[in-house]
């Protein structure tokens, strides 16, 4: 499977010297890069067994119609979490997306119209702001040094109140041609998993190419990238335009299903964002994970709805087994980060 | 034996009960499926709406006629649209569905109605097409009371006017409401308004506040409960005056218990869902219903009961200790309790 090999963060990372002594590079290589599966191993586990667990409970579940269905479950929070995985590695955090996708939302049901050019236009736009606003978190963060928390904290609470202003309540309307966005079909397969195709694809390259890496790197050890020459500013700008743009995307999807504007929807998405990818192994403290991983973990917070739904239990249950799943997953993860850092000294 | 006597009495149940049952088929023998998709328990009423849901399933006339499964989903929309899916999946006959956003579950609703689903909206209902839309009159409430306080102060006086909750719609509505019909009345003034927001906290403090700076006041028309502004009046040590207020329990007991007060209480019954569900049976055992934005009309609570020129047709109850204001139940408990068709009692709609 690709999916071992992705996302392995350099053993270096959390060692600033490790040229100092000779090292058993084969064994020791080895051993680190199992470790660091592992954070990707435990949420690919959980997955297998809510799928087996599901599967025994209801038909179809091994079906393209249960995959169509539940990515487009899922989609919506699988954009906004693509978004904040990258400021996640980057070793920031993105509270600014739920004021974004609100704010995308209300934009799309109030300005669209029926005119499919001006439509496009405007979904064009969309993301545009998307990015800049997420640029503007990135510069406020470089500059005036501040916490991304604080700063997202506020620009989120910013972009909620615009989207207020722009429609007060839910409403508005898409064109219809839109939202059959959803139901659009190629080879059996939505579009929804069309799109989560080109969003691994994106990935695949995105994580190669020098941003991604310095991404990365910036996230596992920020003195030592700032020393080898990598700028603040321009790692940050392009981090958060990137969780920004990401956002805008996810407002966009979301309008897809919902055909209408929300100035409120998007705060739904924030800590969900951030869940799914700590249960796919992401490290809240920069550096270590991938997208893959996030959307495992986007799949299992919907397919637990699911199987709460089928058990016929109350669906109180649904956030508890949540919560569970979260703990399972970060305190795995933690004991990785511990063997990983043991194995290497 | 055992089994012959067991078939014979079940025969001549089925014989005796559609014989009794004018035009029963035997296909209406098995219950309908019934999902009710709820996306908020946070306050009494919700809850009281579930409590009365589940009781008037166990009850005639609908008793063993619906196999109910209640939905409840986090206050998000997405969670809502996800659990609707499954619920869609599940090829219920019909879906009930307190909604969370009036247009956000548009396409699902008309995903459920394209799968051959009968989907009643109720309380906030959605816009959907296709779907049923069951609710208060949100016009004629306001209406009724401000009509009322009207002429119980004889057409002329100053007034306060309870603004709700700030950026809600209803609370649009409710105030818009209320000043369409004093306008009607030179005499009457409105000198101050305030925020309520359905709490009786900020009731109460918005009017004391109002009293304040008023040293008149002739009526107090609220959009919460009323109880909060009688409160407010008694602090100050000012003479008690009409309100206009909300069918909550402790806002009846305040009435009925505290010497001089008047009194118009609306009501947005819990028993919605009850409605809601004998609609959804209705239509399914083939009655034609043609409007598909059905209005309930709960009665007003009224120290005084008086007729509507507005609205000739309106109920209005008197306040009585035991009918509708309860010292031993819940305060948060909504009134009235049932409606006429089924019988719920206080301590059932109140889960004690």
């Amino acid at each position: 499977m690709t999916m071992t090999t992705i996302d392995r963060p350099k053993p270096a990372s959390s060692h600033p010297a490790p040229d100092a002594q000779p090292r058993p590079a084969a064994t020791a290589g080895l051993r680190a890069a199992l470790i660091d599966r592992a954070s990707l191993i435990i949420p690919c586990v959980m997955l297998v067994a809510l799928l087996a667990l599901y599967g025994t409970l209801r038909e179809g579940v091994f079906t393209i119609d249960e995959l169509n269905l539940d990515t487009a479950a899922a989609m919506t929070l699988i954009l906004a979490a693509t978004g904040q995985t990258i400021v996640l590695l980057r070793g920031g955090i993105d509270l600014s997306i739920g004021g974004m996708i609100s704010l995308g939302t209300v934009l799309a049901a109030t300005r669209f119209g029926t005119d499919p050019a001006q439509a496009t236009a405007w979904a064009i736009g969309i993301v545009a702001i998307g990015g800049l606003v997420g640029a503007l978190n990135g510069v406020l963060i470089t500059v005036l040094r501040l916490q991304p928390f604080l700063v997202t904290l506020a620009t989120w609470s910013i972009l909620s109140g615009a989207a207020m202003i722009i429609l007060p309540t839910d409403g508005g309307s898409l064109p219809a041609g839109w939202m059959r966005f959803g139901f659009a079909n190629w080879l059996g397969l939505s579009s929804s998993v069309w799109l989560l195709i080109l969003l691994l694809a994106f990935w695949f390259w995105f994580k190669r190419t020098r941003l991604g890496i310095s991404i990365r790197a910036t996230g596992s050890n920020e003195r030592s990238a700032l020393l080898s020459g990598v700028s603040p500013l321009r790692i940050n700008v392009a981090t958060y335009a990137l969780s920004g743009l990401f956002a805008a995307l996810a407002a966009l999807y979301l309008t897809t299903q919902t055909g209408a504007g929300s100035p409120t929807i998007g705060k739904d998405y924030i800590l969900p964002s951030v869940a799914a990818a700590v249960i796919g192994g992401i490290s809240l403290f920069g550096g270590r994970g991938g997208l893959v991983g996030t959307i495992i973990g986007a799949y299992i917070l919907t397919i637990i709805g699911n199987l709460v739904f089928v058990l016929e239990i109350s669906s109180y249950w649904q956030p508890i087994v949540s919560g569970i799943i979260l703990l399972v997953a970060v305190l795995a993860s933690s004991i990785a980060e511990k063997s990983a850092r043991r194995s290497l000294t | 034996m055992k089994r012959t006597a067991a078939a014979l009495a079940a025969l001549s149940a089925i014989v005796l009960t559609s014989s009794l049952v004018p035009g029963a088929k035997a296909e209406e023998k098995k219950p309908y499926k019934i999902y009710l998709s709820n996306n908020f328990v946070g306050n009494d009423w919700r809850q009281q709406m579930l409590r009365i849901a589940e009781t008037t399933v166990k009850k005639p006339p609908l008793a063993g006629r619906v196999d109910l499964k209640v939905e409840n989903v986090e206050t998000t929309t997405q969670a809502q649209i996800n659990s609707l899916n499954n619920i869609i999946r599940a090829k219920p006959d019909a879906i009930l569905i307190d909604v969370g956003s009036p247009t956000a579950l548009n396409p699902t609703i008309e995903k459920a109605c394209a799968a051959g689903i009968l989907v009643i909206t109720f309380d906030q209902v959605a816009t959907a097409d296709c779907a049923y839309k069951l609710e208060s009159d949100w016009n004629r409430i306001p209406a009724v009371q401000a009509e009322w306080i009207a002429e119980k102060i004889g057409g002329k006086g100053k007034v306060f006017v309870d603004r709700g909750l700030a950026g809600a719609p209803i609370s649009e509505q409710l105030q818009s409401g209320f000043e369409k019909v004093l306008k009607n009345y030179p005499g009457i003034e409105i000198v101050g308004y305030f925020n309520g927001n359905y709490a009786l906290g900020p009731e109460q403090e918005g009017v004391a506040s109002l009293l304040a700076a008023h040293p008149q006041v002739d009526a107090i028309l609220t959009q919460g409960y009323g109880s909060g502004a009688i409160k407010a009046l008694q602090d100050a040590g000012r003479p008690l005056v009409p309100v206009a207020g909300g069918g909550y329990n402790t806002a009846s007991l305040v009435c009925a218990q505290t010497e001089g007060a008047e009194c118009i209480l609306e009501t947005n019954p819990a028993y919605l869902s009850a409605e809601a569900l004998k609609l959804a049976v209705d239509i399914l055992d083939g009655k034609e219903v043609k409007d598909k934005h059905v209005f309930v009309y709960g009665p007003f609570l009224a120290t005084d009961p008086q007729p509507s020129k507005l609205y000739p047709d309106v109920k209005m109850e008197k306040i009585e200790i035991g009918k509708n204001a309860f010292p031993d139940l819940a305060p948060g408990l909504s009134l009235p309790i049932t409606p006429d068709w089924v019988e719920i009692t206080p301590q059932e709609a109140a889960g004690t």
